[in-house]
């Protein structure tokens, strides 16, 4: 019985929201209801694993394992930020700079580096993948991209060079449109196994 | 000139060098950027969980919803509760059912989404550039658009190919099981190449949005020292 | 073929070999006899618990049935032989081979199976019980048998017991009816019935016992500290032992030598009982002695030299872009516009913003990173002016946490909307079930009474537009196949970062969104059309000459790496 409600529970659910599709007017007002429960067990989930987080970053501390130091510094900033934001407001200035002040120079500095290591992989591409179909057409094609970015050709439409220039800008969406499939049916398998309980992510493999 | 913004700057320069500090090496001040990212990222995350999902979608119908709302409030804090209490050794159980829950909504969201959103618009696009309307809607260079249409189509179909996953040829079969069929192999390597086109625009894009970044940090170390430069 | 496994570096090596084949370590012969033995796993006609027995107690009854005479003899050189310690006898030791069987035992066995005397029988019995003992390897079965022995010991002392003046010594050893049991051997034996109960409680663990053992001894685990302790005292007991017959007068020679004989049976009962090793703890130790090894070899990737030369390569590039993006944003660089025409998605977005009514209402998805904001924000500034200057009613909904805060950053603090209404419908965690919710509420125009009202307004829900601003193609995926599915009619822009735009292209083209903007270049491309304003300049610049020096470092890959492998065909032939 235990196994048998949490397929039950999977695989109803999922057959009700598929039909969300087709019948939307008809089940729209409860599949509605189970969208916002959905929602808050998503969010529940993601707060169980800052938990987790925290957890082991305060045992971390307490036993004074490896490099405390930057456990007292997760979960100082942690404290801070959850007790600003819960004492004041989202919409706050003061808040909105302080987090923001912190998130968007990190991550944009990970894209920087992130900018650097990319020039130098692309100095050894053909080093490391060597001559091959695929590397050659990833080469010419990033060229091109780059060049066609940098705005220096014209692309009038009706021109001869428009129109190589349209072709060259259409050409990756070729390979792009296959890879989306590719992904659409992947995704499609997995949830059709899913829904018919051969795959279960909650537990009890069959 | 005012100080929160000689304050907010002096933030972000400082963070900003750290961060780029590891182009020299992984170092002190570089993990010490990315651990105060980890706290501050989980504590605004909770904030805004707890503000903006908790409080309207469960609190706000049990404390202030009329009693449906409130006996329908008491499914999801069940499902709550069995999520939280399955995070206990004791009870590893519980949780099975509100994740075979969500494992239900996601799945039928990925099947819903992969067919009606992409597999049927996208194969319905190809299909489309063949349509003769489309050919003679302009005058003029008729054959370019169906050389166009053709590539397009053999394009995708030869990336789809390069991507087949298939069981092995059945063992009474003369094919070994490496081998695939002829035109399959040769419609592998077609999409070979529109792979390759395909990851080299990817990868320009990408490079596109990493340099943006790389010239906004320098733009703002640069704005800061002559903040300060200006200031003094 | 049997191996030893060098203590250094770990490497197996033939038995044979005397040095170790990778470190050339001499082999210890401590280490050679000790440890193979103990490792590797005891097949069970090798187990060696018997023979010893039966070796030793036939030359006591010998000694008896002979009136004592060889039996000092035999038991002096049993004391010399413990006076040596070097000569000690080895629990582990294997049986020895036929060969090596002494004259008087030989003659012994074959008296015992001409002849049915009660000696014979003895022996018999204790041979039949070897055999047994050998097929059944079940622990109950061979405590029976010791004590069984204890007991046949027991009553041959009684038998010698009253022509010894010192009865005391041996009483303080054995009891008429049950064995008296030292110390160490009662420890071990209550240590061991520990182990088994353990045993049969956690199955699971056993294969992994060796290992776990000799990490919890280096730990310093009490348990583990304890079973060695153990042993150390099973060493030391028979030690005790040893020594006292060693001092013991010539006169009770045969009653000391006896106590020798009966003790020692039963060191190998208990001591396999922490060392037998299973398959897998063979298995494992093999692939820890694999890991000690491998860690000694050289690692390609760790090599010193390349890694140092790689990292100098990395710091002059970083060096030369840091450098030259500093003198294109700071040095006066002025680029010229660009030539670049508003391509047919770009089009769209023109056409959809020229053709909206006044005061629309548009619902914003704001679904990019904080690191994406600088990026995001330039080249969604036109579009959000030229909504401000329509009076649109914004409606914003966020898919990343950082979504809530960068939509007031935008909205607010950069393009300044002031004049316009905003509504807020907050932070949905899934891209696919905001989407999917959202796109079920245009459904919906009356929420039937049983039901709980939904969280979002389902009247502020139609709009003339949906403009979803992401950072990459999986949130913008999951908001185009979702709408897609569910409203087609409603008008789908997008706004994205360069990166996701290559992947995203397609659902353009496919007639799924109606316009599309990505990444600077093209921001430029449509600001140039709008704005007069050209406040891009010097970003635009650096962008330049940062896109130009890749491509430049691209071609100088191309041609190193070309030089460098002119001669290797291998390359080309993959092509």
């Amino acid at each position: 019985m235990k196994r048998v409600v949490p397929v039950l529970i999977a695989v109803l659910i999922g057959l009700f929201v598929l039909a969300g599709y087709v019948l939307q007017s008809l089940l729209a007002p409860v599949l509605i209801m189970f969208l916002n429960w959905g929602v808050l067990l998503v969010g529940v989930a993601l707060l169980v694993g800052m938990g987790h987080l925290l957890v082991f970053h305060f045992s971390r501390l307490i036993n004074d394992q490896e490099k405390p130091f930057y456990s007292l510094i997760v979960l100082s900033a942690f404290t801070l930020t959850l007790v600003g934001g819960l004492v004041l407001s989202l919409q706050d200035v003061f808040f909105r700079n302080l987090v923001l002040n912190i998130l968007i120079p990190i991550e944009a500095g990970l894209l920087a580096i992130l900018a650097i290591t990319l020039v130098y992989m692309s100095l050894y591409l053909i080093r490391t993948r060597g001559w091959t179909v695929m590397s050659v057409s990833f080469l010419v094609s990033a060229i091109i991209s780059l060049l066609l970015n940098l705005g220096y050709v014209p692309t009038q439409p009706g021109t001869r060079i428009g129109e190589l220039v349209a072709f060259l800008r259409r050409l990756p969406i070729v390979g792009v449109r296959g890879i989306l499939l590719g992904i659409a049916l992947g995704g499609l398998l997995v949830g059709l196994r899913v829904i018919l309980a051969i795959d279960r992510p909650y537990g009890d493999e069959p | 000139m005012n100080l929160s913004e000689i304050v907010w700057g002096l933030i972000g320069f400082l963070l900003t060098v750290m961060v780029l500090s590891y182009l020299i090496g992984d170092n002190l001040f570089f993990r010490l950027a990315g651990y105060l990212f980890v706290g501050v990222m989980a504590g605004f995350l909770s904030v805004v969980i707890i503000r903006q999902i908790l409080w309207p979608y469960l609190l706000i119908p049990l404390v202030h919803g009329s009693w449906l709302e409130r006996l329908w409030a008491l499914i999801p804090l069940g499902l709550v509760i069995l999520l939280v209490l399955g995070q206990f050794k004791r009870f590893t159980g519980f949780s099975r059912y509100p994740l075979a829950f969500l494992g239900g909504v996601a799945a039928a969201l990925a099947i819903g989404g992969a067919v009606f959103g992409t597999i049927m618009p996208q194969t319905q696009a190809v299909i489309e550039i063949f349509d003769p309307v489309v050919w003679y809607a302009v005058p003029g260079r008729t054959w370019l658009r169906i050389i166009d249409a053709v590539v397009m189509l053999l394009g995708t179909i030869g990336t789809l190919s390069y991507f087949h996953f298939g069981r092995q040829w059945r063992a009474h079969s003369n094919i070994k099981a490496e081998e695939r069929p002829f035109i399959l192999e040769t419609l592998s390597g077609v999409g070979q190449v529109f792979i390759g086109i395909a990851l080299g625009a990817v990868f320009a894009g990408l490079f596109s949005s990493a340099l943006v970044a790389l010239i906004d940090r320098i733009l703002s170390i640069g704005q800061f020292i002559l903040l300060v430069v200006g200031a003094s | 073929m049997p191996e030893w496994i060098c203590p250094e570096c770990g490497a197996e090596n033939p038995q044979s070999a005397e040095r170790c084949l990778n470190c050339h370590v001499i082999r210890e012969e401590d280490l050679e006899g000790d440890l193979p033995e103990a490792i590797e796993p005891t097949p069970p006609d090798q187990v060696n618990i018997i023979p010893q027995e039966g070796q030793d107690l036939p030359e006591l009854l010998h000694s008896l049935k002979e009136d004592g005479e060889k039996a000092v003899e035999a038991s002096q050189d049993e004391e010399q032989s413990l006076e040596s310690s070097s000569e000690q006898p080895d629990p582990f030791e294997k049986p020895e081979s036929d060969d090596e069987i002494p004259d008087w035992l030989e003659r012994i066995r074959k008296r015992a199976q001409e002849e049915g005397d009660s000696i014979g029988e003895i022996t018999q019995k204790i041979m039949a019980a070897q055999e047994s003992l050998v097929e059944d390897q079940d622990a109950e079965q061979r405590r029976r048998f010791e004590t069984w022995v204890q007991s046949i010991k027991s009553q041959l002392e009684d038998q010698s017991g009253g022509e010894d003046d010192d009865e005391d010594d041996l009483e303080s050893i054995t009891d008429d009816t049950h064995p008296v049991e030292p110390d160490w051997l009662k420890r071990l034996r209550k240590a061991r019935e520990g182990d088994e109960q353990e045993g049969s409680e956690q199955p699971d663990i056993q294969g992994d016992s060796l290992l776990q053992w000799l990490v919890a001894l280096e730990d310093g685990d009490e348990t583990a500290l304890l079973a060695l302790e153990q042993i150390q005292n099973l060493e030391g007991g028979v030690g005790e032992e040893t020594q006292r017959t060693s001092f013991t007068g010539d006169e009770s020679v045969s009653e000391e030598t006896q106590e020798v004989r009966i003790d020692e049976p039963v060191l190998p009962a208990y001591k396999p009982a922490s060392i037998i090793v299973s398959p897998q703890e063979d298995f494992h130790a093999q692939q820890l002695a694999a890991t000690i090894r491998d860690e000694y070899t050289p690692i390609p990737g760790s090599d010193h030299t390349r890694a140092r030369s790689s990292w100098l390569v990395r710091l002059v590039i970083a060096g030369i872009m840091l450098t030259a993006l500093s003198l294109a944003l700071f040095g006066g660089f002025n680029p010229s516009a660009p030539q670049n025409s508003p391509q047919p998605h770009h089009e769209g977005v023109i056409t959809w913003l020229e053709t909206l009514p006044d005061e629309p209402a548009v619902l914003l998805v704001f679904d990019y990173q904080a690191g994406f904001s600088g990026e995001m924000m330039r080249l969604s500034r036109p579009f959000m002016v030229s909504l401000q200057e329509m009076n649109s009613h914004l409606t914003v909904i966020s898919t990343t946490a950082s979504g809530v805060l960068l939509n007031q950053q935008l909205l607010v603090d950069d393009v300044l909307v002031e004049d316009i209404s905003i509504t807020d419908l907050g932070y949905l965690p899934l891209a696919s079930f905001g989407a999917f919710s959202l796109g079920l509420q245009n459904q919906v125009a009356v929420n039937p009474a049983f039901l709980p009202e939904p969280v979002m307004p389902l009247s502020s829900l139609s709009f003339d537009g949906i403009v979803i601003l992401s950072g990459d193609y999986e949130g913008s995926r999951g908001w185009i196949e979702q709408l897609t599915a569910l409203t087609p009619e409603t008008p789908l822009l997008l706004l994205v970062t360069a990166q996701a735009g290559p992947i995203v292209m397609p659902y353009w083209e496919s007639g799924q969104v109606i316009g599309l903007v990505a990444g600077k270049s093209e921001a430029l491309v449509l600001e140039s059309d709008q704005v007069e304003d050209r406040w891009l300049g010097n970003r635009w610049g650096a962008y330049r000459v940062g896109v130009l020096i890749t491509i430049g470092f691209i071609v100088l890959g191309v041609i190193i790496n070309d030089n460098r492998d002119a001669n290797d065909d291998s390359h080309w032939g993959e092509l």
